[in-house]
């Protein structure tokens, strides 16, 4: 598998909240591997994808989960005929090939798993493949993105203190509404006043975040809602299917939830 | 007699032969429910109709009853039909023809004028109750009825109704006038539960709601329904505290949830944007309800600005119709509410100069500095004069802020600041005045006791420290109404009763010591309890034993030459005690009764039982709780703690030496106090072990199968909250209801009483083994 495929062609929409873009590109030329922190849907993979369209690198993005080994991200041997091939995982890929490697949602990850990554986010850049016994020196053009919600943080799921400090974190949070406005006019097609009410919406239910829901409505699900309206969906009906229904399942904050669009509209 | 097997229609020509019409009525009903429920000839139905006609059923009540399941049949289903003959059967076996008829006619008229099906058959089942317990209320009941299916939900309803039963069960007169609403203390009950149910229906999504627009939490509070003629209250805010009155106005139960909704934002928008409260420096009545109609008008405006919707909400609940040109009428209701409407709708246009200089002003004043309160005070002044000028007199007695889901207006005004406490207080400030005293009545048992059915006068008579007879209330429980399937809600009255610790030695340190040897068997097992529990977890990257289907996976990767998942083993850990026991004793009277050849009481054996077992309990190290129950009626179920859940040991021996029989055995009332305790205990495992010698029974209670019911409903809804609840009967009278009651194999009998210590503990040990 060449690289080729994984080259981002059109600019991905991104717009910046603060000078993140510039701080992602000096963190680059330095080789400062990055963590991005925030909620769900604001556009912390948008983010990346444009900077990897931005410095014109290869971006391997891999999303975690909770049954990932160390093989799955490293690479393993597998049988083909009666000889066994190794095969490179898409990390090993990346760090062989100089590729933007992106682990999304790392603490899903098993924390004996995600302890793979740590010589390459220090002064060695380089990975050790224990299995085949290689170490694989690092790309001088590859780097590790990895981001992280810091609202499913729990005991069991946090990062290792070790694994935390050997990143440069951006923060990312909801964009502030007239950025956010703007962001859904773009991406969803809708008025400037659709696009209002929208936000309006999202910052209402983002205030019961932890209390009632784990997380408010996202940038993504408004993007969402704004592309249904756009269909010709009545706003209201637009954001119970694509705010209200996905986001909870208790009847109560349901009822609220659409009293609030209703008073939002 | 009649044989059952005998056709129905037989016995009807037989019977009626000279009343033809009565053969074809049935005939006729017959077919039709055949046609429309599919009812075949051999079914209950037909069965049921022998029975009533062997009830002493006459023609007339048989006519009646077909042509009402010819009525209900378009409207509801098979089981209903079985439902509708079985209530009418128990009516005209309590009551005479009459009444069964006037019965059976209510229950046409219920599914002739579309009323829902749960309904009618509720409300179908309330006259079977009243037929049961007071007959004469019968016609009076089903004429009030559609009042009631309108304004309540079906629960409800047959609240209402027990609620009348037991507030007079020896007056006929009060009766009559309870269930032909023509008495107070029926109306407040009617719109207590009409206003509490819906409100609770909603309480939980309004607080969201709020949370949600305004990050803020609103702390609402239900305000128990004073005992007078019922009349619509406005919402209270007080502080910080939203008061919701159960007697607010009442909407279609459709749109109570949108009444309700509008109230709340208001009283939040309110939290949010009147920062101060209004000093009351002698202002007049109608200052003050001026300023806070135009205080209202300026949050709600506020409040728009952020959410532009909620205008469009509270504009709806405006009555006045905006109908341009006409002239207003010169009555303080007539322009408050349009002088509302006209500051809430900017597009209102009209041609009283009054309103449209309220108008200006607000306008004038909203759009220079919208945050400035104040300004509600200063326009108020200006209206006010203009009013007295008028000389359009203001009656603080009969002024009821509009719309209605608008609070009260009080809470925005300080009236600590009354400079001049001379001046003579106008209705509105006894109103206040009376509203701060409730608020200082902060003991949430009496609160709890005022919604109970004679509760507010309960309360009264009993106010808990000066009356030395009765204990502390510790909670009001519901019980079971095995007649009505039904929870009647805080029915029973459970009341400390309190100990006072036997010095050491008492009668129970002597008897322990002959137990010597039980007490070191206890012991023994309580160590293996305390080390034979183990946690295991499979999969794990060390540990004692393999874990056969890791391995297995193993070599299955080394075969096909990928790497084996290194996490093989099982561990063992030792688990922590994470179990609490509640124990529950039967201290009725009859547990003071001695066993054949038995030298202590039945209770005796209880206590050096659980004495015996507490220590055991304490040396595994186990949380637990030992309580000790007994009754005396509904309002004085009387429980001792001879240890809490909080406390320790130290003073179970002394405390379990100072139990008395005496009384009776309200077991559910006793099993939901317990469980409750229990359930808010932090381990994962949670135990009942009642300990009781017959079945439950109580002096105002004649079937003993309705306690026993309620104390088997008791036991399943601790069940399903994950407890584990057990019995050892005591003797073998108690062993039958015990099954009954707890479930074969939740009840664990003794062979002989002296078992009981041995037994008790074993029982312990093993469950949570």
């Amino acid at each position: 598998m060449s690289l080729q495929q994984f080259t981002i062609d059109a600019e991905p929409f991104y717009a910046p909240a603060a000078n993140e873009v510039d701080y992602f590109q000096a963190a680059y030329e330095e080789r400062v591997p990055i963590l991005l922190k925030g909620p769900t849907g604001c556009g912390k993979t948008r983010f990346v994808e444009h900077m990897a369209w931005r410095m014109k690198r290869p971006l391997i993005s891999v999303s975690c989960h909770d049954d990932m080994t160390a093989a799955d991200l490293v690479g393993r041997y597998l049988l083909e005929g009666g000889e066994t091939v190794w095969k490179d995982g898409p990390l090993t890929q990346a760090v062989r090939e100089g590729a933007i490697c992106y682990l999304d949602e790392i603490v899903e990850a098993r924390q004996d798993t995600t302890v793979v990554i740590h010589p390459l986010t220090d002064d060695r850049r380089a990975l050790h493949l224990e299995k085949k016994n290689e170490l694989v020196a690092a790309h001088p053009d590859f780097f590790l993105v990895i981001s992280y919600n810091p609202g499913y943080q729990s005991v069991v799921k946090d990062l290792k203190e070790s694994t935390k400090q050997r990143f440069a974190a951006l923060d990312f949070a909801h964009a502030d509404p007239e950025l956010e406005t703007k962001i859904v006019v773009r991406e969803a097609g809708v008025s400037a006043d659709i696009a209002a009410q929208l936000v309006r919406i999202a910052t209402a239910s983002r205030n019961l975040s932890n209390n009632g829901l784990e997380e408010g409505a996202s940038t993504r699900t408004l993007i969402r809602a704004g592309k249904l309206i756009s269909r010709g969906i009545p706003v209201a009906d637009a954001c119970d299917m694509a705010i209200i229904v996905p986001l909870t399942d208790d009847a109560h904050v349901r009822t609220a939830l659409r009293s609030a669009v209703v008073a939002c509209i | 007699m009649f044989q059952r097997k005998l056709d129905l229609e037989e016995l009807l020509t037989d019977r009626f032969g000279s009343q033809s019409f009565i053969v074809k009525e049935y005939k006729s009903t017959r077919t039709l429910l055949a046609q429309l429920a599919g009812i075949g000839p051999s079914e209950n139905w037909e069965r049921a109709i022998i029975r009533l006609y062997e009830a002493n059923a006459g023609p007339d009540v048989l006519t009646a009853l077909w042509a009402l399941h010819r009525t209900a049949i378009r409207a509801s289903q098979k089981t209903d039909i079985e439902a509708i003959t079985k209530s009418i059967h128990e009516i005209c076996l309590s009551v005479g023809t009459r009444s069964t008829i006037i019965a059976i006619r209510a229950g046409e008229t219920f599914f002739q004028n579309n009323v829902h099906r749960a309904h009618a058959l509720c409300l179908l089942e309330g006259i079977v109750a009243l037929a049961r317990n007071a007959p004469e209320s019968i016609p009076a009941f089903v004429k009030r009825s559609p009042n009631l299916y309108q304004r309540l939900e079906p629960d409800d309803v047959s609240r209402w109704l027990i609620d009348g039963i037991n507030l007079y069960p020896d007056s006929k007169q009060s009766r009559l006038a309870y269930f032909s609403l023509s008495d107070p203390k029926s109306l407040s009950q009617l719109a207590h539960y009409e206003g509490r149910g819906q409100f609770s229906r909603h309480e939980a999504h309004l607080k969201h709601l709020v949370r949600c627009l305004w990050k803020t939490d609103v702390n609402l509070q239900k305000e128990q329904a004073e005992i007078t003629a019922a009349s619509a209250e406005r919402l209270k805010i007080r502080g910080n505290i939203v008061l919701v009155p159960s007697t607010v106005p009442r909407r279609h139960k459709h749109n109570q949830g949108a009444y309700f909704e509008a109230a709340i934002l208001h009283a939040a928008a309110h939290n949010r944007f009147t920062k101060n409260r209004f000093p009351i420096r002698g202002m007049k009545p109608m200052q003050i309800a001026l300023t806070s109609l135009i205080e209202d008008a300026r949050v709600e405006r506020l409040a728009a600005q952020e959410y532009p919707g909620l205008a469009q909400m509270w504009l709806r609940f405006h009555t006045v119709e905006p109908t341009a040109g006409a002239p207003v009428a010169r009555t303080i209701h007539s322009l408050f509410t349009t002088l509302a409407l006209g500051l809430s709708d900017p597009a209102f246009q009209c041609s009283d100069s009054w309103i449209r200089k309220g108008q200006r002003l607000f306008d004038a004043a909203f759009s220079s500095a919208p945050q400035d309160q104040f300004m509600a005070e200063r326009i108020a002044r200006i209206l006010g004069n203009d009013l007295g000028q008028m000389r359009i007199p203001f009656d603080p007695k009969s002024y009821a802020v509009e719309p209605d889901y608008r609070d009260d207006g009080l809470g925005l005004f300080d009236f600590d600041e009354a400079d001049n406490p001379d001046q003579p207080p106008s209705e509105i400030f006894l109103d206040a005045a009376k509203m701060d005293r409730k608020e200082d009545v902060e003991d949430p048992v009496q609160n709890e006791d005022d919604q109970d059915v004679e509760g507010s006068e309960r309360a009264r008579k009993k106010p808990t420290s000066q009356d030395e007879e009765l204990g502390v209330v510790l909670g009001l429980y519901p019980e079971w109404n095995e007649v009505l399937q039904r929870d009647q809600n805080e029915f029973v009255t459970v009341r400390e009763k309190s100990l006072t610790p036997r010095p050491s030695p008492n009668w129970l340190t002597e008897k322990l010591s002959h137990h010597a040897g039980t007490a070191a068997r206890i012991e023994v097992l309580a160590r293996n309890a305390q080390f034979g529990r183990y946690e295991t977890t499979g999969r794990a990257l060390e540990g004692d034993i393999i874990d056969m289907d890791a391995a297995n996976d193993v070599v299955i990767a080394l075969q096909q030459g990928t790497s084996p998942d290194p996490r093989i083993y099982v561990r063992q850990k030792r688990a922590k005690n994470d179990v609490t026991l509640g124990l529950l004793i039967d201290m009725s009277q009859s547990t003071g009764d001695i066993p054949q050849g038995g030298q202590e009481t039945i209770l005796q054996m209880a206590v050096i039982s659980t004495a015996l077992l507490v220590e055991g309990l304490s040396a595994a190290g186990d949380a637990f709780g030992v309580f000790a129950f007994s009754s005396n009626g509904k309002d004085d179920v009387q429980l001792a703690s001879i240890k809490s859940f909080e406390e320790d040991g130290a003073q179970v021996q002394g405390r379990l030496a100072d139990l008395t029989p005496g009384l009776s055995t309200r077991l559910g009332s006793a099993l939901r106090f317990l469980s409750n305790a229990l359930q808010k205990q932090k381990t994962r495992r949670k135990i009942i072990i009642v300990l009781t010698d017959g079945e439950p029974s109580d002096i105002d209670m004649e079937d003993p199968r309705h306690l026993m019911e309620d104390a088997r409903r008791a036991i399943a809804l601790s069940r399903a909250k994950g407890l584990d609840l057990f019995c050892i009967p005591l003797g073998r009278s108690a062993h039958k209801s015990a099954a009954t009651i707890f479930g074969k194999r939740n009840t664990f009998p003794l062979e002989r009483i002296e078992d009981l210590p041995s037994r008790l503990s074993a029982l312990y040990f093993k469950v949570t083994g």
